[in-house]
């Protein structure tokens, strides 16, 4: 899938990549420009300012009039893709301790600044990035935006602050043991991923969360916390001119310690045969899902063809799965498709919850729709379908500030900026030839298995 | 530094027939600023409309008043079962429409709550997909077995969670008798008991035009979006039924359970009684609500996270309903430290009736209550729920179109009088993993 719509929330917080190391190809320039139906769905002319520093910090500012709120993000370009099984979980632990005060500004305070001011905060870790926001009243933002800024370049990281955040993260670790959706997907990425950072869960595990001390947390903040891994949002009811120089006078000192040239590594190739594996966990019935590689962002006409590929096989009640496993057969209670634009070789999920003694008969019918769908065995009605379900999916997301700065930040984080633009037209372009081609390509080879039946909480299959 | 480099117009390529209907920056502030409108059919159903065009798309939110007050006690469950049946109706009459990706129901205590949106152009279908579930009072046995059986399953699931549960076991304390004590999808057994024509009975008596609410929101115009209105549902006549009122009076509990899980955890969950939301006192005890446990600064995340590191995680409750309504914090922290935690909260909710807020925390109170306000508003979903919640839980849709004023109106004497009035007799629930003890000191 593109851009987190609705339908792929649940698994944005395990899914993810990183970082923009193209900061050699990004001028520094400062765009303004008008633009109608920008992100699709506002068809007013909103004004945006954009300009990347000669640190490499993006800052994106964008008007929307009459909305009387704000949402001022940061989107930094490290997640869990960063991390080794050393480093598991830091990526999401620093994002904890990043809340928890500056020299002149204590955890509180800052806390209390925000909410005072009629504001929210968080933020969320992922595989490729790590986002950090605030939503408030519109006349606060430039309030919200020094204090981003503050967490961003002063965060204190102090021992006692570690140990309370590490009691916090711990809770986290234990609720999500419990989360049958968690144990399930960190079985298929286990087994899609193998040692590839892809495959690590992005909250740690007990062992590392419990280990990590205050030089830790400065490390990871020196390798991965520079400029040019970090674009700055901001979109609301402001004046967007000031809002960016505003952004530009508080970001400017930011300098970050100089980055070791990133090395990735590349996630492993699909098996030739499929591979297969079970689980329990509490779960009334099975959850049954399969993977298969997908494209990662920087392949963007795959990128197209498969997101319409995956709204025909699986999004909604006209889908192929829906009307063969659900309609027909009823031998699913329910079957969904999600894929989410990685920055390395993605995954394409297809989730099936049913009966437990009918997980071998799902997992075969998903498996002969999809190679009814290599076949070309869809219509121009699921063409038209699927690229219609995803624009207004994809406009509905863009309705708020906060929408609108996370398409804007998620695509930035990427290193793939310039994604949102054009998605819509990119995509009213697929051809049915795209789709088969897309099919072929990531359809063609293996792929992986993950079956979570009842029973225990044991994490059997990793 | 930075380079300027270029100024231009981009424009995107859009379907000319909404571009054509694009309304400029002018029209789009003007509509944000002018008030919702309010038709009474002659049959008694309540049609709020509010324009908001900046966005191609149209959110409405019907809602019908029947809730836990209208349920039997053998039969608990049926709204929720009905619910799924209504869920899968408004999904099938959508279906072939493609750009209608957002469409559900669900069940809140006072009323059931049909959501659809999607853009402009599908806002007959989405009303006829609305009117229709109203006219289609027949039900199949098959579908009610079908929807029952997944029904069982996600009331098995929703058991797993211990927040769940322990907001089962508070409305029990807390409410005893009266029919907020239930939870939708309590039990499996008196879900068992309904059928077909038990579901068709309530239809016919609850999902009637004089206990309708719809509220629409976007880009609509207002004569057509109201002609196509009428002429949908006029047709259905009105039942004229009143729901009787239960009494109910407050009566403080304190219960100790055990936890059969093995995570080294315990929960202390402290509740008060809280004023319908159609009452003066209401706005002053959500900012209460801020005070006291909402958000990362408020009064319990500092004494008992931040200044004791007690708690991992406190959240709180406070629903706006039509009945009399609770105020509740949960309070996650370690078996040992529970009961540390309980009198903590049980002490800050006092001083709350001892000594009034002082200024400046009125004013944080009140600024964290209209920027939460304001979050809710930025969907037109959000817009059109909160008019038809407000609608049907006696507040009047005005309300909405003056919170700000009653906010500003509050007093800190305002609130401590609601904090004497509503924070006495608390339900307290410790519960904490089964096979220890525990010294409470």
């Amino acid at each position: 899938m593109a851009k987190p719509v609705g339908l792929a929330i649940s698994l944005r917080g395990l899914q993810d990549f990183t970082y923009n190391n193209r900061g050699d190809m990004v001028r520094n320039f400062l765009i303004v420009f008008f633009s109608f139906g920008l992100l699709a769905a506002p068809l007013v002319a909103q004004e945006m300012v954009e300009d990347v520093l000669d640190n490499g910090l993006r800052i994106v500012t964008m008007e929307n009039p009459g909305s009387r709120t704000v949402s001022v993000n940061v989107f930094i370009s490290a997640g869990s893709l960063d991390e080794s099984p050393q480093t598991t979980g830091l990526a999401h632990f620093y994002e904890h301790m990043f809340f928890r005060g500056t020299p002149t500004l204590s955890g509180l305070a800052f806390k209390k600044a925000i909410e005072d001011s009629g504001g929210i905060t968080n933020a969320t870790t992922a595989k490729d990035m790590t986002h950090y926001f605030i939503s408030l009243p519109a006349d606060q933002a430039e309030e919200g935006l020094k204090l981003l800024a503050d967490a961003l370049i002063r965060a204190e990281l102090s021992p006692e602050g570690i140990d309370i955040e590490r009691d916090v993260v711990l809770e986290e670790y234990r609720i999500g043991e419990n989360n049958p959706g968690r144990l399930a997907i960190e079985g298929l990425y286990s087994m899609a991923y193998g040692d590839h950072p892809y495959a690590l869960s992005t909250i740690g595990t007990k062992e590392r969360i419990g280990a990590y001390n205050r030089a830790d947390f400065v490390n990871w903040r020196n390798r991965h916390y520079g400029p040019s891994r970090c674009t700055v949002v901001v979109v609301g009811d402001i004046n967007a001119q000031r809002m960016a120089q505003r952004a530009k006078f508080l970001f400017s000192s930011f300098k970050g310690n100089p980055l070791q040239k990133r090395e990735l590594v590349e996630p492993p190739a699909a098996p030739a045969e499929p591979v297969y594996r079970e689980g329990t966990g509490p779960v009334g019935s099975a959850v049954v899902m399969l993977g298969f590689p997908a494209p990662s962002a920087h392949d963007k006409k795959d990128v197209y063809g498969v997101d319409v590929l995956s709204f025909i096989l699986g999004q909604g009640r006209k889908s192929m799965l829906y009307q063969d496993l659900v309609k027909k057969q009823e031998s699913a209670d329910s079957v969904s498709v999600n894929y989410l634009t990685p920055r390395q070789r993605g995954l394409m999920i297809v989730t099936a919850v049913g009966e437990p003694k009918k997980a071998e008969e799902i997992r075969k019918a998903v498996i002969a729709q999809v190679e009814a769908l290599k076949a070309g065995n869809f219509t121009e009605e699921d063409m038209r379908r699927a690229k219609a379900q995803l624009l207004q999916s994809f406009s509905q997301g863009n309705e708020t500030n906060s929408g609108k700065a996370d398409t804007i930040g998620f695509y930035s984080a990427l290193g793939v900026p310039d994604f949102w633009r054009t998605y819509p037209e990119e995509i009213e372009a697929v051809s049915r030839e795209d789709v088969l081609a897309a099919a072929q390509k990531y359809l063609g080879g293996g792929h992986w298995g993950y079956t979570l039946k009842p029973g225990g909480r044991s994490r059997a299959g990793r | 530094m930075k380079r300027l480099l270029t100024i231009f117009l981009f424009f995107l390529i859009l379907p000319v027939q909404a571009d054509s209907e694009a309304p400029n920056r002018n029209e789009v502030l003007a509509a944000k600023a002018t008030p919702a409108r309010r038709i009474l059919l002659p049959n008694g159903m309540v049609v709020l409309l509010k324009e908001a065009p900046g966005h191609d798309l149209v959110a409405l939110e019907m809602l019908c008043q029947v809730g836990l007050a209208n349920e039997e006690t053998p039969t608990a469950g049926l709204i929720a079962l009905w619910s799924e049946i209504l869920n899968e109706r408004l999904e099938e009459a959508t279906e072939e429409h493609y750009r209608i990706v957002d469409r559900s129901v669900s069940i809140e205590p006072d009323f059931l709550r049909f959501s659809i949106q999607g853009p402009a152009d599908e806002a007959d279908t989405m009303l006829e997909a609305l009117a229709g579930l109203v006219e289609n009072d027949t039900y199949s046995e098959k579908l009610v077995n079908k929807k029952r059986k997944e029904l069982v399953e996600d009331i098995k699931a929703g058991r797993a969670g211990s927040q769940n549960q322990l907001y089962t076991i508070f409305r029990l304390l807390f409410y005893r008798l009266h029919p907020y004590r239930r939870q939708h999808t309590s039990g499996e057994m008196a879900v068992e008991r309904i059928d077909a024509e038990l579901i068709a009975q309530f239809h016919k008596q609850y999902l009637v035009p004089d206990r309708l609410v719809l509220a629409a929101c976007g880009r609509i115009s207002r004569t057509g979006f109201e002609d196509k209105t009428r002429k949908l549902f006029s047709g259905f006549q009105p039942v004229n039924k009143r729901d009787l009122s239960v009494s109910w009076e407050p009566k403080a509990t304190e219960k100790r359970i055990d936890l059969s899980t093995r995570n080294d955890i315990a929960w202390v969950v402290i509740g008060y009684p809280a004023p319908p939301a159609a009452s003066e006192d209401h706005i002053p005890m959500k900012l209460i609500n801020a005070v006291l446990s909402e958000g990362l600064s408020s009064r319990l995340f500092n004494e008992i996270r931040e200044k004791k590191g007690l708690a991992y995680t406190i959240s709180s409750v406070h629903p706006a309903l039509k009945g009399p309504s609770h105020f509740l914090t949960y309070v996650v922290t370690r078996p040992h430290d529970a009961g540390k935690v309980r009198r903590d909260v049980l002490r800050q909710a006092k001083l709350l009736q001892d000594e009034p807020l002082t200024q400046q925390e009125l004013q944080a109170a009140k600024q964290k209550l209209w920027g939460s306000v304001l979050n809710e508003r930025q969907t037109d979903q959000g817009k059109a729920f909160r008019l038809a919640r407000a609608e049907s839980i006696g507040l009047g849709f005005t309300s909405e179109e003056n919170f700000e004023k009653r906010l500003g109106e509050v007093t800190a004497e305002d609130v401590r009088k609601v904090a004497q009035t509503y924070l006495n007799d608390p339900t307290v629930i410790i519960a904490r993993p089964a096979g220890k003890l525990y010294w409470d000191g």
